[in-house]
């Protein structure tokens, strides 16, 4: 186990560092002069100068590329001149509410999803292997800020404008950012997961249904245990190695931020960071957003990978 | 003016209420070249306010930051109305557009050959931080040190000098500009209350320059060359104090205690709402959870909110004292525009009446610069007729028959990118392939100002103050093509400067108006702009507000909102 867990922590470092080679190639692959898209493009000329004296952009890429892992093992991602602010210091603001926004969300999309592709899988072709079906079709064509203003027409505005009731905030009522704020919470959250719910409904049925074929599950019937314990003690389990691993790296590409669903409710989090850092030609944002997005896919990736190793011994072997 | 506020379409805020200007537009301004104090508006600058319109909650939603607090660089739709919350001016406006005493304590003396202005400043206002506690009481000093402030060449993180270009006919701008004074020598402190300001040239202009938000009193010991460090801890004299700013989710200003002004601010707290979209800010305003929001309405809730009962009664309507125009860079070596005969060419080739329509009629068509509500407004003025064929004869003419590719930038604004693809089809008929870029409206200001960057840039130009050198100083003018300047087209005419400067120094507007409708012509004749539309502003706001209205020069007169609850 140990060999195992040296073995996947040394990919992630090898991950890590091969992406943040590439974002620092960033700098000489984007149109125009580093120092410019550094310093933001509202700086003058000797601001621009001292900037690239500075960050030593004057020197050649591979000293440049050494003094840029040296500032990033000390946690120094740059400076923001278009937010006045270090980037570590924006992201870390950020980080919060988007790792709530990633684990509602995901949440909800696997207390619904995982239980309806079960029940999609044991009776193939009913009620529920039917809405699972039509739901996914649904929801996966329909884009998420669609589903985004829907919601907020049909749950946030329409009960408050029709009724004088408010069953959940319109986006923005509370403008300052309240972890606590549950009701605040919920619609981005559902927004987000929906797709998700589908998604793993039909993972799910997939898994459960090439389980199910398996001997053990014969051998389990033929023991007379009931079918519901059959499905969600034993074949649920051997099931869920997929699951769990689709469910890491949603959760690390979520924890990266997701822009447009950040942006439909005004959410606070890292994806409206790294909206914000492309629109305004923020290189140095936009490359700590972009590292701070790898490292939440690569980190989710080894601690599903490690779960999986307890839960299934043959994942160890691989 | 403002080009960067009145780029901003959604916000709207300069607009100049037309019909207010052309009826006020000969009383605009104060005749500098008399002699001898104005009549005093001390007392009636303001209308005394019953109590009972104080007090409460005012939700403002923008949709993104605000980009400073710092009055010496903001020069937007959302800087504005922030920064006017938190200072005040000498001079500003009453409800419409006549100028008024604000931090003067009346009008100023005025030397008969208008060079020199004196200044009695208010006795006992009080500079208050955070708390709204006082620091001290505001003196000349002050002003000589905030007027000088502005025009520095070493404000920090970056230099803006947008404001500089209105001041520096103060004499002795050019040495605090070049970094070798910190102070301007025609800016003098005579006693802690009197303040006298020499121009280099008689300006008609020079105190309408001195009530926008650029020449905003502050105290030197807190407002250094550091404008985030000022921006984030904020001391005026204003109506407001800045409680907190909690970047991308809200800012709070609470009422100064210490204000000075009778029946003002209207509401106790004003809640700048960030990062919300133009629909969501609609949904809260329809639900009165938001009061009014700095931005336009999106083409949607436009076309159901203007045809519902339930809400039109709560749209503020009114056109705009602006021009949207597409500014070709004939600066930059090499490019296209550099020709006279392409860019009339692109003055031909836009069907203006289809770009009406692309904004969902929310416009009326730009032949010329000077909108109608604008002083000097000539509805003759029609220079390029929409001709597709005379377009494609002028390309033929010009250096470049085969046509060319370049690059049209524009904000991030719906309606802005949809008339620049409508620009882009109609100069495709002629041989010009069009890119275009949106960008957030600060992106786009770094862009367009930076030399060579922008080829064609399509945004608003929205007064700065209800006067025809407004449309052409700041934006076509050889000094303005300058680095961080707003002359992006580089348009430079040495002749038509200098006869601008002489019409300035008339105090008479209504005498020079027709000089200055033959300067619009001259200008269009080398064609360094296309005029597209002018806007109009459309202000949505919640049933606690009912008796908003559109300030003329503001827009937005935040303090001046009373909220019921």
């Amino acid at each position: 186990m140990g060999v195992y867990i040296a073995r996947r922590l040394g990919w992630a470092v090898v991950v890590l560092v091969a992406v943040a080679s590439l974002t620092f190639a960033l700098t000489f692959v984007a149109p125009g002069d580093p120092a410019r898209a550094i310093a933001g493009p509202k700086a003058n000329l000797a601001f621009v100068e001292q900037v690239r004296a500075e960050l030593g952009l004057d020197r050649p890429p591979i000293e440049q590329l050494a003094a840029y892992f040296g500032r990033l093992i000390t946690g120094d991602l740059g400076y923001s001149y278009e937010k006045r602010a270090p980037v570590l210091s924006l992201v870390a603001g950020r980080l919060l509410p988007t790792i709530e926004l990633a684990i509602a969300a995901l949440a909800i999309s696997m207390l619904i999803g995982v239980p309806l592709g079960v029940a999609a899988a044991r009776r193939p072709g009913g009620w529920a292997d039917r809405i699972a079906r039509i739901g996914a079709a649904l929801v996966l064509a329909l884009p998420a800020f669609l589903i985004g203003y829907l919601l907020i027409y049909a749950l946030a505005f329409r009960p408050q404008a029709d009724l004088g009731i408010s069953l959940l905030p319109i986006p923005g009522a509370n403008p300052r950012w309240d972890p606590l704020d549950l009701r605040a919470l919920f619609l981005p959250a559902l927004t987000l997961a929906l797709a998700g719910v589908a998604f793993y409904a039909r993972l799910t049925r997939t898994v459960v249904l090439d389980e199910l074929h398996h001997g053990y599950v014969l051998t389990a019937r033929s023991k007379g245990l009931d079918e519901r314990g059959i499905v969600w003690r034993h074949v649920l389990r051997n099931a869920m190695g997929p699951i769990l691993s689709q469910a890491g790296l949603d959760l690390g590409f979520f924890l990266g931020g997701v822009v447009v669903i950040e942006i439909v409710f005004g959410w606070p989090g890292i994806g409206k960071l790294a909206y914000d850092a492309i629109n305004s030609e923020d290189l140095s944002l936009l490359m700590g957003t972009v590292l701070i997005a790898t490292l939440f896919i690569v980190l989710a990736n080894l601690v599903v990978d490690i779960i999986q190793a307890f839960i299934d011994p043959r994942v160890r072997l691989v | 003016m403002s080009l960067p506020r009145l780029a901003r379409s959604r916000s709207a805020l300069l607009a100049v209420l037309v019909v207010v200007v052309a009826a006020c537009s000969g009383a605009t301004s104060p005749t500098p070249a008399a002699s001898g104090p104005a009549p005093s508006a001390a007392q009636s600058t303001v209308p005394s306010t019953a109590p009972s319109d104080q007090g409460g909650k005012l939700s403002v939603g923008l949709s993104s930051d605000v980009f400073t607090l710092d009055p010496a660089i903001g020069y937007d739709v959302y800087s504005w109305p922030a920064e006017r919350l938190l200072y005040d001016t000498l001079v500003t406006y009453d409800g419409g557009t006549t100028i008024v005493p604000s931090l003067a304590a009346e009008m100023p003396t005025i030397s008969a050959d208008g060079l020199t202005y004196t200044f009695k400043l208010r006795p006992g206002v009080k500079f208050v931080g955070k708390g709204g506690e006082p620091i001290r009481d505001l003196t000349a000093d002050d002003v000589a040190w905030s007027l000088s402030r502005l025009m520095r060449p070493d404000l920090t993180p970056t230099v803006s000098p947008v404001g500089t270009g209105f001041f520096t006919v103060i004499k002795g701008a050019d040495e605090v500009n070049a970094g070798t004074a910190e102070l301007a020598s025609g800016i003098k402190a005579i006693d802690p209350l009197t303040v006298e300001i020499t121009l280099n040239q008689p300006d008609r202009t020079f105190l309408n320059i001195l009530a926008m938000p650029f020449g905003s009193i502050v105290p030197k010991e807190s407002a250094g060359t550091d404008t985030a460090a000022f921006a984030a801890a904020p001391v005026g004299t204003g109506p407001y104090w800045l409680e907190s700013f909690t970047q991308d989710q809200v800012a709070v200003f609470q009422r100064n205690p210490q204000y000075w002004r009778e029946g003002l601010p209207k509401a106790d707290t004003i809640e700048f709402r960030f990062s919300q979209t133009a629909e969501n800010q609609a949904s809260l305003i329809k639900a009165n959870e938001l009061d009014i929001t700095l931005d336009l309405l999106s083409q949607g809730d436009w076309a159901a909110l203007s045809n519902d009962p339930q809400y039109k009664d709560r749209i503020a309507l009114g056109d705009m004292v602006a021009f949207y125009y597409l500014m070709m860079d004939m600066l930059t070596d090499g490019n296209p525009f550099q020709d006279q005969k392409v860019r009339q060419a692109v003055n031909t080739a836009i069907d203006k009446d289809n770009i009406i329509r692309v904004v969902s009629g929310r416009g009326t068509i730009a032949d010329c610069i000077f909108p109608p509500l604008l002083p000097g407004h000539d509805p003759s003025c029609k220079p390029y007729a929409f001709d597709v064929e005379q377009g494609k004869k002028l390309m033929a003419e010009s250096p470049y028959p085969n046509g060319f590719s370049t690059k049209l930038y524009t904000d991030d604004v719906t309606t802005d990118g949809a008339v620049a693809e409508a620009i882009k089809a109609d100069l495709a008929k002629i041989g010009i392939e069009v890119e275009v870029v949106q960008q957030p409206f600060d992106t786009l200001l770094g862009t367009m100002t930076t030399p060579g960057a922008a080829p064609l840039v399509y945004l608003g130009w929205f007064q700065d103050f209800p006067d025809p050198s407004d449309f052409i100083d700041p934006i076509l003018s050889c000094a303005t093509v300058i680095p961080n300047g707003f002359n992006v087209t580089g348009y430079c005419n040495e002749q038509l400067d200098k006869d601008g400067v002489t019409a300035k120094a008339n105090p008479d507007l209504n005498a020079v108006l027709p000089d200055y409708q033959d300067f619009q012509k001259r200008i269009m004749t080398d064609a360094p702009i296309a005029p597209i539309l002018v806007p109009k502003l459309d202000v949505f706001h919640s049933e606690r507000t009912p008796d908003f209205t559109i300030h003329p020069v503001w827009a937005f007169d935040l303090q001046s909102i009373a909220v019921k609850e």
